[in-house]
């Protein structure tokens, strides 16, 4: 005869479990009042750190017009025709092409035909428009052709079938322009940091093309003369038979053309939510707070003689805290992100340097619900360190110590690239999910910078799983 | 002198308070060691002008976590396990209570500092003179015969002991470790994390003015004082302040609370 127990084995499922940490979790104080706090200081430094000063990114010129030109007037309409045989790789960016220009003074109206070593052809114009962009590179022939205020592009790969690239009205465009050949190659930035602070510098790049087969169409009488437009510097040229060999350094764009950069990088997204910063602390502490209180009070062995799957009561709260922790954050972030919006505005974070995002951009939607999944995480993250190491004041200086001390020293005192490794390999890694732009200081993608907070946790999580079937309570 | 002695029994036979203090000299003769094998004399354009005292006191932002922690149990603890009652039924004069507690958690954090920034001391001028700071390239070797040097240093044990102050005088107010913890960690870090992502202005330097952990630590500084918005013994003084107001909160609440 084999005994068989009479009380039903329902109220030992997943579900009544987790029904049972989340009465535990909602019916103590400390819990909530952690989560509020921690939701009301997120918004709080957000809007502070959205007062906190502006940008005079908007102030700065619209444009570049600083390139090296090889060029003469084209009286009326007509075209210029060339060959581009070559393309030295200077910068991803570097253009090399055809121009019809107003005149060579710097900012004067233009529509231009170039080819770039990364980034195809383009046609461009008047600094804020990409007539066409498509595949290609040199050897490339090129032509421009103006007829009244339009300039039509085409291309062909062999000087006799050409295709249209597209054409562009120009305003103010005078009756007699310059034409002829452009190159330009943009600086590379670079930032150095060392202790105590950071310079962004320009390093000059300088481009090389080779053209041939250059002719100028009911023109071409007088000579080629080379000039620096702008500011530009290290432009020159040399002939060789038919060979045009131009150098030059610079670039001539805009907003609203690609190779553009804009002044001022500032990351307004992850900037709007700064006040993640407070979140975290506030959501470690709840995870941490949530383990320890069992033990501290000696609950933990009424609720693991309630159920003695002790894996499963583990596995139970994580899920009732990060559910919990991710909602809480979710509504910190969302909040914290519109919040922020009006003090951004307000101090000069404006298009065209820096264009209103709407929260529904994927971009921003990403960075808005990672910072609530980030906070789901490490709460779970505390709650696993806080089982491990069963008190709370260990658990609050580790878990704390890993995600505010690199941070701080990375910023004071380490050289960048010591910065970086520190915030790929710490749980701060995690925070990268709320960056939606390409920086000197960007260290991880924000995705992988997610994925090495959450093996942190899932590792901590495991391991605090088996010490709890190990350990006596 | 009957509550001093109490409370010294108290602290250390506690297991924990001897590897936070451990803690804390560890991880601050650590830290400094890593950041000192880090810097370069050599590749360290544009900006070259290292604050050589201060790198070598950087461990300070790790350690004082354990001061802070030592802070906060050291008044807290006895809420957990409810001794304040017992403790209160023997010596009934709880201002001396807590001045008691006080003097003695802070006597024992700052004879750890100072063991933690002179073991600092000590590693970085073992390691520095081998990354190039050396005589020749313009770095003499760390005093504490030079006036700055000596400010950071001394400064920096001063500062470990205000924050342990800062902690307990939190931890008289809340009466939960966890709570005093986060909450201290949460005043000394988040600002200066924030700062340096604002633009530079009226707000970003009050702003450091305000951050007990920048303004204190701004006692640390030995190069380039004008251009910090604090001076450095001012900068100590924002996180006495601090410390002085949690205190007073702290001692009014145990006064006029049920233990």
């Amino acid at each position: 005869m084999s005994y068989q127990s009479t009380v039903s084995s329902r109220g030992d499922g997943f579900g009544a479990q987790l029904r049972a940490e989340w009465t535990k979790f909602w019916s103590v104080r400390s819990t909530k009042v952690c989560t509020g706090l921690g939701v009301l200081l997120t918004i709080g430094l957000s809007v502070l750190a959205s007062n906190a000063g502006g940008t005079d990114a908007n102030n700065q010129p619209p444009f570049t017009d600083r390139f090296s030109l090889v060029y003469q007037p084209l009286p009326g309409d007509g075209s210029i025709t060339a060959r581009l045989a070559s393309q030295a790789n200077s910068h991803e960016w570097a253009k090399a092409g055809v121009i019809v220009k107003a005149d060579t003074s710097s900012g004067s109206t233009y529509a231009a035909l170039v080819a770039t070593p990364a980034h195809g052809l383009r046609m461009e114009a008047e600094f804020t428009r990409t007539v066409a962009s498509l595949p290609g590179a040199a050897p490339t022939w090129l032509r421009l052709t103006r007829t009244g205020g339009t300039v039509a592009g085409y291309t062909s790969p062999d000087g006799t079938t050409w295709h249209r690239v597209g054409g562009v009205t120009l305003a103010g465009l005078p009756a007699t322009v310059q034409v002829g050949l452009m190159v330009a190659s943009p600086s590379v930035v670079e930032t150095v940091k060392a202790a105590g602070g950071s310079d962004t510098r320009g390093r000059a790049t300088i481009g090389r093309a080779v053209f041939d087969s250059v002719t100028v169409q009911s023109g071409g009488l007088a000579p080629w003369r080379q000039v620096d437009i702008g500011d530009a510097s290290g432009g020159s040229l040399s002939r060789a038979g038919g060979a045009f060999t131009v150098t030059g350094s610079g670039d001539i764009s805009g907003y609203g053309i690609a190779s553009w950069v804009t002044p001022g990088n500032d990351d307004t997204v992850s900037n709007s939510l700064v006040g993640l910063q407070f979140g975290l602390i506030a959501m470690v502490a709840l995870g941490i707070v949530f383990a320890a209180a069992e033990y501290k009070t000696g609950i933990v062995r009424t609720t693991f003689a309630a159920s003695p799957r002790r894996g499963r009561v583990l596995a139970a709260k994580a899920v009732v805290l990060g559910a919990t922790a991710f909602v809480a954050g979710l509504l910190a972030s969302v909040a914290a992100y519109l919040a922020a919006q009006p003090g951004l505005h307000s101090n000069g974070y404006n298009p065209p340097a820096y264009p209103h995002r709407a929260i529904t951009e994927p971009t921003v939607l990403r960075a808005v619900v990672g910072a609530a999944l980030v906070l789901g995480v490490l709460a779970v993250f505390g709650l696993a360190i806080s089982t491990l190491l069963r008190r709370s004041v260990r658990s609050l200086a580790l878990v704390l110590g890993l995600m505010l001390v690199p941070q701080i020293v990375g910023a004071a005192v380490l050289s960048l690239g010591t910065d970086l490794w520190l915030h790929r390999l710490t749980p701060v890694a995690g925070l990268a999910i709320t960056q939606t732009r390409q920086r000197f200081d960007t260290a991880i993608s924000p995705w992988g910078g997610f994925g090495v907070l959450a093996g942190y946790a899932a590792v901590a999580l495991v391991a605090a799983i088996l010490a709890v079937r190990r350990r006596d309570a | 002198m009957y509550a001093l002695h109490m409370e010294w029994t108290k602290l250390r036979t506690v297991a924990t308070t001897g590897w936070w203090l451990l803690g804390l000299v560890a991880c601050t003769v650590g830290l400094a060691a890593f950041v000192s094998s880090t810097v370069d004399a050599v590749n360290c354009a544009p900006r070259c002008d290292f604050d050589l005292p201060r790198l070598s006191l950087s461990g300070v932002y790790i350690g004082q976590i354990a001061a802070v922690a030592l802070g906060a149990l050291a008044v807290t603890t006895e809420y957990d396990t409810a001794m304040v009652r017992t403790t209160l039924a023997a010596y009934p004069r709880r201002g001396a209570v807590l001045a008691a507690k006080l003097a003695v958690v802070t006597v024992v954090v700052l004879g750890c500092a100072a063991l933690g920034v002179l073991g600092s001391l000590a590693v970085a001028r073992g390691i520095l003179p081998g990354n190039g700071f050396t005589r020749a390239n313009g770095y003499p070797p760390l005093s504490l015969g030079d006036r700055a040097t000596l400010r950071a240093y001394l400064g920096t044990v001063l500062y470990l002991g205000l924050i342990a102050i800062l902690s307990a005088g939190v931890g008289a107010t809340l009466r939960n470790t966890a709570a005093t913890v986060s909450m201290v960690l949460g005043m000394l870090y988040v600002l200066p994390i924030v700062i340096p992502f604002l633009p530079t202005g009226a707000w970003r330097d009050a702003l450091y003015r305000y951050s007990p952990m920048s303004a204190g630590l701004t006692v640390q500084a030995t190069r380039g004082l004008n251009a910090l918005p604090i001076g450095p013994w001012p900068g100590l003084g924002v996180l006495a302040g601090y410390a002085g107001a949690a205190v007073l909160a702290g001692a009014l609440l145990f006064r006029l609370r049920d233990a």
